[in-house]
């Protein structure tokens, strides 16, 4: 019997639900689920791919050690062994539920966090880290609908294109609502914006928030420090656009600024701008990693990619296990390639065959998220397709390495983050970070190619069709 | 009948509607975009028309005219001549002959989710709502264009453009 479950989307850090429909474990068929508060049906293009992921020619078939098949007996105790040796490393990157990071934390704790780190390419976790710290309010998806003042930083109609809908109804239900974009440089979202500010970002933000803090003529010391910032830190910038901006924002009754960077400093500076404007202002997060927060929030990892990339360099690790992760494809400026090559024994998991894969000494399939039980964006939710040749999850490799490590694992004591009080201090840090050059963007998706050839480019409109 | 029509002050280009046609129609078409500079870009499908040009050009009476108002191909009849291609004067029935064979990338107004109560898949996945399958008023027949949003987009899908 065809049996449909919903399911809730991991290609961003909405949470779009969808139903899948399966009949003995094999999806047949994607649908669109109204009932959900968040996208209320609508799913962008990658949402509309999701079952492609499944059977994708790159799919990894079978466990493997040095190129031979193996039983996942066997590939499960390289693991062990791996994770056992006293110079050895842990990656971790994808489709992680809640229950598979608190298990991470837990094993992290015992073969030294130091060793263990969580990849995210986009830098999504360090935006997180870096807000948890700020008393900052939030807004929920709904909020979005409600506010009277939106400013956009970055690209999120790119980003999560179901964001749209709310703030689009927003900025179209009445007339005297403003929607400003803060972005580099013309994207998707700019065309909507009434105010747009364009430059680097952080320059941006920082005028931004000096703006709020002339307006506000508050006395606290964090917003006097921010009005002896120099003029010269603000060339380039549309100033007058920023003074419209900060003016709107503070006059709004309720305002919402939509946030998608991948730099944590602008992500800080836009906090502040919420934390100064005052009353009725919220911070909405878009992550392009679904589940990032929930995973950042669990799983505090001590060490960073770099970090055990250096060490590797060093000759202090040289047994390295990485689950779900592309570094090669993931740090280019890195040269990860040479480095990995360096191990005695490199262990890759992976849902798909990529170039780390392609230099493993043991090479385990993953299940992706669609194939797992698991808590995913704050919705638990049973496995949607039975997984494609037998693939594991994450948890499951782990789980089972443990056990044959003989590890006792505990629930990790996460503790809450020390939230900082926007002071003077914090601003003159936020002040020294924003006047460093910006980071490199994450480059842009590839386009879509459809079955006719053609392809989609998002961003090039060229001058086509004139009706 | 229902139509596709499209509010351009909400499209913001994002091509789900070409992703959502392409998987409901398992890769054998896609809804053709158009894009139009400093608006966005929307699907540009066909309109069928109420005296099809494809339809009277078709010589194996593959190309059908149905009680529902939608015009559809027959797979079987269809001797991939390419007459309706050359025929439609809008530009929206799509040429997929690199799939093998001749293949028609035409919209059919997803025929067998309407059946179903459903929504077409275009308009189902659309992110802002800018997609809406509606009842064309009747007054817009006596009507030369057809206003979506705050702009002109055409004429009305019933009257050829001259």
């Amino acid at each position: 019997m065809p049996e449909t479950r919903e399911t809730v989307c991991l290609l961003c850090s909405l949470g779009c639900e969808l139903l899948i429909e399966a009949e003995d474990g094999m999806p047949t068929a994607l649908d669109y689920c109204g009932g959900c508060p968040v996208n209320e049906g609508a799913l962008c293009a990658k949402g509309n791919y999701a079952l492609e992921l499944l059977n994708h020619p790159l799919r990894l078939c079978e466990p493997a050690v040095q190129g031979r098949a193996v039983s996942w007996q066997d590939a499960i105790r390289e693991v062990a062994q791996a994770l056992s040796s006293g110079s050895s490393a842990l990656i971790v990157e994808g489709d992680v539920s809640n229950e598979e990071a608190a298990l991470l934390d837990s094993i992290a704790g015992r073969i030294g966090p130091e060793r263990v780190a969580v990849n995210f390419p986009t830098h999504d976790d360090a935006i997180i880290t870096a807000l948890a710290s700020l008393p900052v309010p939030r807004a929920q998806t709904d909020g979005l609908e409600h506010s009277a003042c939106t400013i956009a930083v970055g690209d999120p109609f790119s980003v999560g294109p179901v964001v749209a809908r709310r703030v689009l109804a927003a900025r179209n239900a009445d007339r005297k609502n403003t929607l400003s974009v803060v972005a580099p440089a013309e994207n998707h979202t700019t065309r909507f914006a009434r105010t747009k500010l364009l430059g680097p970002v952080r320059t941006s933000l920082l005028c931004l928030l000096k703006d709020i803090a002339l307006l506000k003529g508050e006395s606290t010391p964090w917003a006097a420090e921010l009005r002896r910032v120099p003029a010269a830190m603000m060339e380039g910038i549309d100033t007058a656009a920023a003074g419209r901006i900060a003016e709107q924002f503070i006059k709004a009754d309720s305002g919402v600024l939509l946030l998608s960077t991948s730099d944590s400093v602008a992500a800080t500076l836009a906090a502040c701008c919420v934390m100064l404007a005052g009353k009725g202002k919220k911070l909405f997060l878009l992550n392009e990693y679904g589940n990032c927060a929930e995973i950042c929030r669990t799983f505090r990892a001590s060490a960073s990619v770099e970090q055990i990339l250096h060490e590797i360099t060093g000759g202090r690790i040289d047994t390295l296990v990485v689950l779900g992760s592309d570094l090669v494809a993931a740090y280019p400026a890195l040269d990860v390639e040479s480095r990995l090559r360096k191990l005695k024994r490199l262990i890759a998991g992976a849902p798909f065959a990529n170039r780390t894969t392609a230099l493993a000494h043991v090479v385990l399939p993953l299940a992706i998220w669609l194939e797992k039980d698991g808590t995913f964006n704050g919705k638990r939710r049973q496995a949607s397709a039975a997984p494609v040749n037998g693939a594991r999850s994450h948890g499951d490799i782990l789980e089972m390495a443990a056990r044959l490590m003989n590890l006792e694992l505990l629930p990790g004591q996460t503790a809450p983050p020390q939230v900082v009080e926007p002071n003077a201090s914090l601003i003159r840090l936020v002040l020294a970070d924003a006047a460093l050059p910006e980071p490199e963007s994450v480059p842009e998706p590839s386009p879509i190619r459809f079955a006719d050839g053609s392809l989609t480019d998002p961003l090039s409109w060229p001058q086509a069709l004139k009706v | 009948m229902k139509r596709l029509v499209v509010n351009l002050d909400l499209c913001i280009g994002c091509t789900a509607h070409g992703a959502a046609c392409n998987r409901v129609n398992h890769e054998t078409m896609t809804e053709r975009s158009a894009r139009v500079d400093a608006i966005g870009e929307f699907p540009a499908v066909c309109r069928h028309c109420e005296d099809p040009a494809c339809v009277k050009a078709c010589p194996r009476e593959a190309m059908r005219k149905e009680p529902d108002g939608s015009v559809r191909r027959s797979a079987n009849l269809c001797s991939g001549c390419r007459s309706c291609v050359l025929a439609c004067p809008f530009g929206t029935l799509g040429d997929n002959s690199a799939l093998g064979g001749f293949s028609l990338s035409k919209c059919h107004l997803c025929f067998s989710r309407t059946a179903e109560g459903k929504l077409p898949a275009c308009v189902a996945t659309c992110p802002t709502g800018a997609l809406r399958f509606e009842e064309i008023p009747e007054a817009l027949h006596d009507h030369d264009v057809f206003m979506v949003g705050a702009h002109a987009v055409g004429r009305s899908p019933y009257v050829r453009r001259s």
